[in-house]
């Protein structure tokens, strides 16, 4: 027996390809798939070669449907990651982006921006905006991210029970909920209407100029947490052993949340508050690979938000019509089946913490 | 007692938390190579105790000294070399492989991103020879009984390849035959490979039985030091764990409630164990008053009961007991 034999067995490998394959099929197939349905072959020379015969459809592609199937694998893979390190962190299977106030965090900055900036920054205003409206975006929810998360980290230099920083957490959440609620009551009903169109989630809002920034910020947030994999994986048997086997406990926590709230905080800032993902994926990656080491873990859980982003995608473009549906409602309607289905048949949810 | 430098000792440590001290006047050592048994009843502070001796809570005073040198001027990282930590309930993740989760204990000589060198694997695999695991490697730890989750844990804190190995309560959820095989294995780890371990434990009988030394906590909120016999000998037990009505059996070693039965005057002849047990069962009848004469003969799995008195032999002590309770009956 070689170590070897322990980190990859066969059926793990042909997990990976499989989720590597379907990844390709529905990056092709968000591609293809929409309003104005593009042959494939039209599609991959478009996307691959410089010379094309249909200016609308070489239009589509690369100035919609790219962006938003980049996107799309961008906040699958960001908040999958951000998810199964705060799974891990509080060892709770409840766990997510959202529950340390970390997405509210970042609604508050958002709401900041869209209702003290009164009628000139809409949505639509900021996606005009280009690189320096991004920034603006992204600052703001990063801020509000982490104002929310200063006040927790606060608290955890008291608190040493991770069920109770869970809690401290949604409580957090919750006043940050309530205040994005009481601002609204005294906006304007276009405001109010800006901030909830935000609220439904949207990939297809970045432009290229944002999506390179999305990209820069969620590449570095999934590297550095791929470096994080020793800790948590120590962290899976809990505090006291962590730290009795030499592991900072106190800095690989803070560390851990500040990269959670940061793929989360962007996310959040450029296509609202996605639900689902953060706390599905991880389920989903641990019950087929059979494992909580974080070194298969992470690459997996890219690779399956990515895949579970572009299926919601194609089905909240209603391939075929001209409708949109919000995403937000897409990625729950369907992915809260998927997760009860896997739950159910494998029963080894309890069993990961 | 040996003449050895202690790995381990300490000195007018004081443990607790801010508004409360939990045990004071501590002055113990542990002894390199023995297994040494922290027994106090439920809540006495042992687990404060080990915390604090672990480094993982601060001493409200006091000194502890690790191979002379104070446990506080160690590093994390250099104490995680010097020692391991076996908590009570098995915090295990149930879809780790057995191998994986032992390997986690290597945590303090890997490299920052934890892959495993040759020498690492070599080791894994020895501590999962010395636990009895080998043929588990692959298995999932969700899928393992209790007392061989328990056994996972000993083997991560043993591939931790540390001098001390400190175990808190660790057969609390185990049955017997796995308690036993626990305790066993950690004197094996202490009399074969030298290591020192302190395990805290609130039964009196696997202490008295499996270690080499005490550390006993008493009523004063402090703790006393010593061989196990000399402690049954001198007292110290029995004041330990004494409460109202409670008896301390100085043959069995083990603690009684109630008064013990003195209107009972049969003899019971036979070798051991048949005999042992046959008064078990009939100091049991404390409302009866039992004079008879009773032999009894044959070996384990084969015994039988004979009362001259009435010629009568039976098969079973419940044989026996229902003749013995019939015939009191009668006589009334």
């Amino acid at each position: 027996m070689t170590p070897q034999q322990h980190i990859l067995p066969q059926s793990r490998t042909k997990m990976i390809s499989i989720l590597v394959g379907l990844l390709l099929v529905l990056f092709v197939a968000d591609l293809v798939l929409g309003s104005v349905n593009i042959p494939i072959g039209e599609a991959l020379k478009i996307l691959f070669a410089s010379s094309h015969e249909n200016e609308a459809w070489f239009a589509i592609i690369h100035k919609v449907r790219l962006p938003r199937s980049l996107t799309a694998i961008l906040v699958g893979g960001a908040l999958s990651v951000a998810g199964l390190q705060m799974q891990t962190l509080f060892r709770n299977p409840l766990a997510g982006p959202s529950v340390l106030g970390i997405t509210a965090g970042a609604s508050l900055g958002v709401a900041a921006v869209m209702l003290v900036t009164g009628s000139a920054t809409t949505a639509f205003a900021i996606k005009e905006m280009g690189l320096g409206g991004s920034w603006l975006i992204v600052i703001a929810s990063s801020l509000g991210a982490a104002a929310v998360l200063l006040i927790i980290l606060l608290i955890s230099f008291k608190i040493r029970d991770n069920v109770v920083m869970l809690i401290v957490g949604l409580m957090m959440a919750n006043i940050t909920i309530a205040v994005v609620s009481i601002w609204q009551f005294f906006s304007s009903p276009e405001q109010i209407q800006e901030y909830i169109l935000w609220t439904f989630g949207s990939l297809g809002g970045t432009t290229s100029d944002q999506l390179s920034v999305l990209s820069v910020i969620v590449l570095l947030g999934i590297f550095l947490t791929f470096l994080l994999s020793k800790p948590l994986n120590t962290l899976l048997l809990g505090e006291a052993y962590a730290q009795s086997m030499g592991l900072n406990v106190l800095r690989s926590r803070v560390t851990i949340i500040g990269v959670t709230s940061i793929l989360a905080g962007a996310v959040t800032g450029f296509c609202g508050p996605i639900g689902f993902i953060g706390i599905a994926v991880p389920h989903l990656v641990r019950s087929f690979l059979n494992t909580s080491d974080h070194k298969i873990l992470i690459p997996s859980c890219v690779l399956m938000g990515a895949v579970l982003m572009l299926l919601c995608d194609i089905i909240s473009q209603v391939p075929g019509s001209n409708s949109v549906l919000p995403i937000n409602a897409i990625t729950a309607l369907i992915g809260s089946p998927v997760v009860i289905w896997v739950i159910v048949k494998r029963r080894n949810l309890k069993a990961s913490f | 007692m040996d003449t050895l430098q202690p790995i381990l000792s300490l000195n007018g440590l004081i443990v607790g938390y801010k508004s409360k001290t939990v045990l004071k006047d501590l002055d113990l050592s542990l002894e390199s190579g023995k297994v040494t048994a922290l027994l106090g009843p439920n809540g006495s502070g042992k687990s404060t105790l080990l915390r604090t001796i672990a480094s993982i809570q601060l001493p409200l005073s006091g000194a502890v000294t690790l191979e002379e040198r104070a446990l506080g001027s160690y590093s994390r990282k250099e104490l995680a070399k010097k020692l391991s930590l076996v908590l009570t309930n098995a915090e295990a993740p149930g879809n780790l492989t057995v191998f994986a989760l032992v390997a986690l204990g290597r945590f303090p000589y890997t490299s920052w991103m934890g892959q495993l060198e040759e020498k690492d694997t070599h080791a894994i695999y020895k501590a999962l020879e010395q636990t009895g695991l080998l043929s588990f490697a692959n298995r999932h730890v969700g899928e393992l009984s209790d007392g061989e989750r328990q056994k996972v844990m000993i083997a991560r804190a043993l591939v931790q390849d540390t001098p001390i190995i400190f175990l808190d309560e660790p057969t609390t959820h185990l049955d017997s035959p796995n308690r036993i095989e626990v305790f066993h294995l950690l004197r094996e780890f202490a009399h074969k490979f030298g290591k020192t371990i302190l395990v805290t434990t609130h039964e009196i009988d696997l202490a008295l039985q499996y270690a080499d030394s005490l550390w006993l906590i008493n009523k004063e909120q402090s703790a006393i030091q010593g061989l196990p016999e000399d402690l049954v000998l001198n007292g110290s037990l029995e004041k330990a764990f004494s409460r109202e009505q409670m008896t301390f059996d100085y043959k069995k070693g083990s603690f009684t409630k109630g008064q013990k039965n003195e209107a009972h005057s049969f003899s019971v002849s036979g070798k051991q164990p048949l005999k042992q047990w046959t008064e078990l069962a009939l100091e049991k009848l404390d409302r009866l008053k039992i004079d008879k004469q009773i032999e009894v003969e044959g070996e384990v799995g084969k015994v039988r009961w004979y009362i001259p008195a009435d010629d009568t032999e039976f098969y079973s002590l419940q044989d026996l007991i229902t003749f013995l309770v019939n015939r009191i009956h009668d006589e009334n």
